[in-house]
């Protein structure tokens, strides 16, 4: 979980920062020139995991922040998805039930559910009064 | 900045909306969805041709969408889903719960109108286009409920209370309550209204809210109590959606317009419409004699009018469905004095109606069963009130029974 070789940005928590942490996060994918083609994927997973943060983290009325890191080592893309608010565990909600019919489908769950099925590996920690959530993705990079 | 286009081919609605439908664009587009569903269209294409990126923000506006239509019989469908796209929707179960298309000819095969089971029958009256079936089944009949002669006066007593089993009345309405003593609910009586033996009721209280009893087998030891009103029962002989051709419906021209669909000279209706602006009436306090106003006079003289009614200026509740019974006669000339009694001066029908929520209603006659059922089970309701000819209307479901 350590984040201090890697690059990071640090924004207010809403919804605003999005296209900021997604323009970060694709600018350092070319610079490791990494296909085009893993942008969509990568900003994908960006918004899903965001938007959570920024709707759920800090209770309503409170200014929050959010940080993203991300990194290329061994052949694969590290992000790394942090905030201060309130301990959450996204991993362990439950995955929408696909054979459900439309009314009894459930509107919500899809976002983490696609983040879990994209990447390769993804871990939850709370360290330090922080939800810090890693994820991985194996590339074939040019540089590896 | 997501554009969303909007046009329309063969009457169903395409939404083309462009870039993409994340968490930003998302709100936008689930907005038009939502205009479009309240503006009554019940197939609509959702054409992702221009869209390169879809996150669960997007696919939720089309989950809810799907729900609120489904329900109301009707479907979204999508159109020009690229590869990329179509993974997420695989991975998402989309493919159970859409259909998707990928010329327009099959659009046009799957969304024409159904012609399996009976035919619908078209007829234009009075700027209402009806779609309509026809059953050929027995006349219904009509019978009065206990007498108006002492509302007025505000002097009903215990045994002005008659009691309806609910076995005996499948359509009605009236002035009525629910409850075993007389002592118990004589204060409660108000606007009530029987659809399929479901009874509703908007007790005459200052704050009041809907009483009701739903019906699913009939029970037989269940009365519903009125001091007047009347009730019918039958068959409908034709059951029709209705449409405005150019701006809203009135009440009073509905019910012109659907005696053009039969030669009865009186009728039962029994109605789902979407409200445009509801004028409708209720009484403020229950017209028993313990009740009756001091000063002598009638409850209607203008020295005691606000006290007793709730007579809105201005239309009300638009938007919500109105699930109403009643009667309606071509003429006043020759009446039977039966039903003269059961019209106020000079109307021609008497309909009462419970407001629902908002909600789409499907627009297909032979899903007006259904949809009456979900409607008074399922759904919520606000009020009971005597419905007023200038109510206004978009659309709705109508049955006619024959007397």
């Amino acid at each position: 979980m350590n984040k201090s070789d890697m690059d990071t940005l640090r924004l207010p928590a809403r919804i605003e920062s999005l296209k900021l942490f997604q323009d970060f996060t694709c600018q350092k994918l070319k610079g490791w020139g990494l296909p085009q083609a893993l942008e969509p994927k990568v900003e994908l997973i960006l918004e899903e995991i965001l938007t959570n943060v920024f709707n759920y983290a800090y209770a309503a009325g409170t200014e929050g922040e959010a940080e993203v890191g991300c990194e290329l080592k061994d052949g694969s893309l590290r992000f790394v998805i942090a905030d201060w608010g309130a301990a959450f565990n996204p991993l362990e909600s439950p995955p929408p039930d696909l054979t459900d019919d439309i009314d009894a489908r459930k509107v919500g769950g899809l976002g983490i559910f696609f983040v879990k099925e994209m990447v390769d590996a993804i871990a939850y920690d709370r360290a330090h009064d922080q939800n810090i959530l890693t994820i991985a993705i194996r590339v074939n990079s040019p540089n590896t | 900045m997501t554009d969303c286009i909007i046009r329309e081919e063969n009457g169903i609605p395409w939404i083309t909306p462009q870039g993409r439908l994340d968490s930003m664009t998302s709100p936008q587009v689930q907005q038009q969805i939502d205009e479009l569903i309240m503006a009554g269209k019940r197939l609509l294409v959702a054409d992702l041709s221009d869209v390169g990126f879809v996150s669960s923000a997007g696919l939720r506006i089309f989950m809810m969408a799907q729900k609120q239509l489904k329900k109301a019989g009707g479907e979204i469908v999508f159109f020009g889903v690229s590869e990329a796209i179509m993974t997420i929707f695989k991975m998402s179960g989309f493919d159970s719960l859409f259909r998707m298309f990928s010329t327009r000819q099959e659009i046009a095969a799957a969304l024409a109108p159904h012609q399996g089971g009976q035919a619908l029958q078209q007829h234009e009256a009075g700027g209402i286009q009806f779609s309509y079936v026809k059953n050929s089944v027995r006349p219904g009949s009509c019978f009065p409920i206990g007498s108006q002669d002492k509302f007025a006066q505000s002097r009903y007593e215990l045994q002005d209370s008659i009691p309806v089993k609910q076995a005996d009345i499948q359509f009605g309405a009236g002035l009525a309550a629910i409850g075993d003593e007389y002592e118990d609910y004589k204060e409660f009586f108000g606007e009530a209204v029987v659809i399929n033996r479901h009874f509703f009721f908007y007790p005459a209280v200052k704050r009041p809210s809907v009483d009701f009893i739903l019906c699913r087998e009939p029970d037989p030891s269940m009365k519903y109590r009125f001091f007047h009103g009347f009730g019918f029962n039958g068959q409908c002989s034709a059951v029709a959606s209705f449409e405005s051709m150019d701006g809203f419906i009135t009440l009073d021209n509905l019910i012109t317009a659907l005696l053009t669909l039969t030669s009865a000279a009186s009728i039962g209706i029994v109605m789902l419409a979407e409200s445009k602006g509801l004028l409708g009436m209720n009484l403020k306090k229950s017209p028993i004699f313990e009740n009756k106003p001091k000063n002598g006079l009638e409850i209607f003289d203008a020295a005691n009018f606000s006290e007793w009614m709730n007579f809105p200026i201005e239309p009300t509740d638009i938007n919500n469905i109105i699930a109403a019974a009643g009667i309606a006669v071509r003429s006043r000339d020759g009446l039977a004095s039966k039903y003269e009694k059961l019209l106020s001066k000079d109307a021609l029908h008497h309909i009462h109606g419970g407001v629902f929520t908002k909600e789409p209603l499907s627009k297909n006659p032979a899903q007006f069963a259904a949809e009456l059922s979900r409607v008074l089970t399922e759904l919520e309701a606000t009020k009971v009130q005597h419905v007023l000819g200038q109510s206004k209307f978009s659309s709705g479901l109508v049955g006619i029974v024959e007397f």
